[in-house]
């Protein structure tokens, strides 16, 4: 937060975010502010909470104290905000997620036609240019279980982003896929990280991290106990939390 | 060696592999023919030999419609003709019905439309040539139906669910009619039965009790309270009564929640009762199907920013009715046997009419003839219907991980 200069124009800014599970403190106070453009990966160990928190940014989960707002709409309770901070966010999950009921195309427009009303005829193209993008337009016929986990994927982010989201959240999106399918998909994220749309990353990948991440967050326990710039991060990390945590990650 | 003596090889190869591989398969295999000789052989005699099929030809008019008079027929008949157009529409939008199917599902349409149209010339002078008019042309406008919609004419599964809802309305005004019109006269459904009638409470069933038992399951997996309470109150009732005991109760309490001017036929309460009851039945299957869903089908959609409505509609329910169809067919064919049991409540439906028809003085006896016939009748459209479901199975399983 601190390095932020002030003048940039705040896309999410959340202010001592509370979540619980039951017993389970799972949100103990995180706050962070995102700047439009800025690509932020967030790492920690499993359980630490970096997952509920971006689900919690399009109330995927519910936070029970503190303050979010999204692109100046402030989430809380009222359906409405929910809807306008959703169509400003996009979600691309470890599962995929895609619906298996629908071909690859009609998986793409739906949202567009639903929710950004926008014509058949034109929400097609822009899935076919979608497609394009992520490198499989020969797909767009299929249906989801037709395809790898990979391409699979890439077809979840071409969904996300023919809603033309301010925001994109990317929850653990390489974790189900086989080695040889990263790439491909990790290839997709750093083309549209240099694009300068918005993006959240939950993830593992250390090299995804450092090549595009303009900031890492390093929750453990609910916490984001340290934040910085990729460099300093994985060179000469403050909190022993870290260096143990990338000493295992970084070990093997 | 000729292809005669080839196949013929095939089939002591085949014998040997799958009946006589060793002693005790081989008693076993004796054993079953021996069986199939003692029940089918006494079956055969009676169909061809023993029996009086004169007791179904003579009251053919009855099984197929109860006591409609025979002047009207012709609405009988001719909404057979355009129920067959619509069924051959149906069959072609089945892309994975291969022709065999689709031979083998229009062979047995025809005999069902035979035993309405067809047969009921033989006791009605002067009919007969009119009736064969109507069975070619329910035959010609099935082919019709089904080559139309080959060649993506309308081949969309939306326009037939739209065609199905105007041709139930449609049927039951043309059967109906208006009272003091003299083009279409009034015909009191207390004189509709037989098969007809089977027919209209089976189709009528099901169209109604579906989307009522889609509003069910998705009641009982609510957040508020009341509704929750209020469909599970409904289904557990429901489904811990017998069909019959609500046919009873039909009877008498519809008349207590009705204005005392709205009189409801029988038939209608009747139509309620089996509704409910299939409805209930209904809902806890399509609820196994929301069940089996994945929670991240429901995230997905949220956060594309599609509203609760949108996501039921477009993503859930079709994902998990898909997954139910076999038990939702089953439910189907379960309703249209089960509407034998209105007999009992005084309507003249299919098993109604055998009842009357063995109750007549000159054909004493005769249960066997009426019963077999009856129990053909039954099973044929419940193997159409089972047709129908295994190849809707197959089509809606593309795309399915």
């Amino acid at each position: 937060m601190g390095e932020m200069s002030p003048y940039e124009e705040k896309v999410i800014v959340c202010r001592n975010v509370h979540k619980w599970f039951g017993d389970f403190h799972a949100l103990q106070g995180v706050n962070v502010e995102v700047a439009k453009g800025e690509v932020v990966v967030i790492i920690g160990p499993s359980g630490s909470g970096k997952s509920t928190f971006i689900r919690t940014l399009n109330r995927l989960e519910v936070h029970e104290e503190g303050e979010i707002i999204v692109h100046g709409t402030v989430l809380n309770d009222d359906l409405k905000n929910i809807e306008t901070i959703r169509k400003e966010v996009g979600m691309v999950f470890q599962s995929f997620n895609l619906f298996p009921h629908l071909s690859i195309m009609d998986n793409i427009t739906l949202a567009q036609i639903h929710v950004r009303k926008r014509p058949r005829k034109q929400a097609e193209k822009k899935a076919m240019e979608l497609l394009e993008r992520v490198g499989i337009p020969e797909q767009a016929s299929k249906y989801p279980g037709q395809l790898s986990g990979g391409q699979q994927q890439r077809v979840a982010i071409a969904r996300a982003l023919a809603m033309e989201p301010e925001v994109l959240l990317f929850d653990e999106p390489t974790s189900a896929l086989d080695p040889e399918m990263i790439k491909e998909v990790l290839d997709v994220m750093k083309e549209l990280a240099r694009t300068g749309i918005t993006m959240l990353v939950v993830t593992h990948e250390m090299g995804f991290a450092r090549e595009v991440a303009n900031r890492v967050l390093f929750f453990d326990q609910g916490k984001i106990i340290e934040e910085t710039t990729p460099d300093i991060f994985f060179t000469n990390p403050r909190h022993e939390r870290s260096k143990d945590f990338l000493s295992k990650i970084l070990g093997h | 060696m000729s292809s005669h003596t080839v196949s013929k090889n095939m089939m002591i190869l085949w014998l040997r592999k799958n009946m006589f591989s060793s002693w005790r398969s081989a008693l076993l295999s004796l054993g079953s023919l021996w069986l199939a000789y003692l029940i089918l052989v006494p079956i055969l005699v009676f169909v061809v030999h023993d029996a009086n099929w004169e007791v179904i030809v003579d009251n053919i008019h009855l099984f197929a419609v109860g006591s409609y008079p025979a002047d009207q027929l012709w609405r009988v008949f001719l909404n057979v003709v355009l129920l067959m157009g619509l069924i051959g529409g149906t069959v072609a939008t089945q892309t994975t019905m291969g022709i065999k199917s689709a031979s083998l599902f229009m062979l047995f349409t025809a005999c069902a439309l035979w035993i309405v149209i067809g047969g009921n010339g033989s006791d009605r002078e002067g009919m007969n040539a009119i009736n064969h008019y109507f069975l070619i042309a329910g035959l010609g406008l099935y082919l019709l139906g089904y080559t139309t919609t080959k060649k993506k004419a309308f081949s969309r599964a939306k326009v037939f669910g739209i065609g199905w809802l105007l041709y139930i309305l449609l049927s039951l005004i043309l059967l109906s009619g208006f009272t003091g019109n003299s083009f279409l006269p009034k015909v009191t459904n207390h004189l509709w039965g037989g098969l007809l009638l089977t027919l209209l409470v089976t189709v009528v069933g099901i169209a109604a009790s579906f989307p009522f038992g889609i509003a069910l399951a998705l009641g009982r997996k609510s957040e508020l309270p009341v509704i929750k309470l209020f469909c599970i109150g409904f289904i557990e009732t429901i489904r811990g009564v017998p069909l019959i005991t609500l046919l009873f109760m039909g009877q008498v309490l519809i008349p207590l929640f009705l204005p005392p001017a709205l009189v409801v036929s029988n038939l209608v309460r009747v139509m309620i009762a089996v509704t409910l009851f299939a409805a209930a039945y209904m809902a806890e299957y399509i609820r196994g199907g929301l069940q089996a869903l994945p929670i991240g089908q429901n995230e997905a959609a949220q956060a594309l920013g599609l509203n609760r409505v949108q996501t039921n509609f477009l993503i859930i329910l079709p994902q998990a009715i898909r997954a139910v169809i076999p038990a939702l067919v089953g439910e189907c064919i379960a309703l249209f046997k089960d509407t034998s049991l209105v007999a009992i409540v005084g309507l003249l439906d299919l098993t109604g009419a055998a009842k009357a028809a063995i109750g007549q003085p000159n054909f004493i006896g005769l249960e066997a003839e009426v019963f077999m016939t009856i129990a053909l009748v039954y099973w044929i459209f419940s193997y159409l219907m089972s047709i129908y479901s295994q190849n809707l199975e197959r089509q809606l399983g593309v795309g399915i991980r």
